[in-house]
């Protein structure tokens, strides 16, 4: 018994397993769930550090891969109204188009989270490949 | 654009970490995970729900364990919340492996009977009801030594040991004489 039991490794991958395996399309279909339920705050308040129409903010977030707000743009403009009235964003008038920029607080807050997101040194290691 | 790459390279850390994860362990965690449901579909949905979990939570692990450990430990937590869960009590799984096997069996009948006694051991391994099936998972299968299974299970390591005396006394009944 013992003897076989070591073999058991090589004896499901051939047969139990066999057609179980780890495919490309698990992996992207993972990272598309990802980008369903990340919170695209963070996102906004990066790239409201240079000031932006709420236009130029949608384009910036599809370059991004950000895809929250692709059919719904609105939610865009509810989002940025909310941040400015939270007192993460300021806003100025130029030419009858809103521009919109992140306030000091918002600077702190986006310091916070990045913190957050990138912290540990652990995580830096791991993703140069150390550990 | 090229400001947008450069704004954004915080943020995708966590994101290119996850990848490194799933490059690394997405065929163990499938596999394990496949151990305990024995559903195809089911399997590939916890393994998603896995590392979206580990995704969210990677900035509390702590090092007090191996990497490797903790993952497993959400992963084997994800799958026993499963098969606890309502949804699986509610909906029978047809997909059962003995019928995976008999078919298999058929295609590959020409084969030499060593590969057939082969079958049948991983067959009823699969059939073991899940704590002897834990065990001989992740003591033969993953080649983790007792200690770390303790990690992983946080099932003590007597306990272990009593299990897969267990579970091999019950492999040896079904395969008597046949192997």
């Amino acid at each position: 018994m013992e003897e076989q039991l070591k073999k058991l490794k090589n004896t499901m991958n051939q047969t139990v397993f066999k057609d179980v395996v780890f495919s490309e399309k698990h992996r992207s279909n993972i990272l598309a769930k990802l980008n369903e339920k990340k919170n695209p705050e963070l996102d906004v308040l990066q790239l409201l550090q240079t000031s932006k129409t709420g236009y130029e903010v949608s384009q910036a977030l599809i370059a991004r891969g950000v895809k929250n707000f692709a059919e719904n743009e609105g939610m865009l403009y509810v989002l940025l109204h909310e941040l400015e009235g939270a007192g993460y964003l300021t806003s100025t008038w130029e030419n009858g188009e809103k521009y919109y920029q992140i306030s000091t607080k918002g600077k702190k807050r986006l310091v916070l989270e990045e913190e957050q997101m990138t912290g540990t040194s652990l995580l830096k290691k791991l993703a140069e490949g150390g550990v | 654009m090229n400001e947008f790459l450069i704004e954004g390279s915080q943020a995708i850390d966590r994101e290119e970490l996850l990848i490194e994860l799933m490059d690394r362990y997405g065929q163990d965690i499938l596999q394990l995970v496949y151990s305990y449901v024995k559903n195809h579909a089911v399997a590939e949905e916890l393994t998603q729900e896995i590392f979206l979990k580990i995704y969210e939570r990677i900035d509390t692990y702590q090092q007090r364990s191996s990497l490797k450990t903790w993952i497993w430990r959400i992963a084997i937590n994800h799958c026993k919340d499963y098969l606890r869960s309502w949804n699986y009590r509610k909906i029978v799984i047809s997909e059962t492996l003995a019928k995976e096997s008999v078919t298999k069996r058929e295609t590959v009948e020409a084969e030499v009977i060593q590969r057939d006694e082969e079958d049948l051991l991983a067959k009823e391994v699969m059939n073991l009801p899940m704590k002897y099936r834990e065990v001989i998972y992740l003591h033969y299968f993953a080649e983790l030594t007792i200690k770390e299974m303790e990690g992983i299970t946080g099932v003590n390591q007597n306990t272990l040991k009593t299990r897969l005396k267990r579970a091999k006394e019950i492999l040896q009944t079904k395969l008597r004489g046949r192997i």
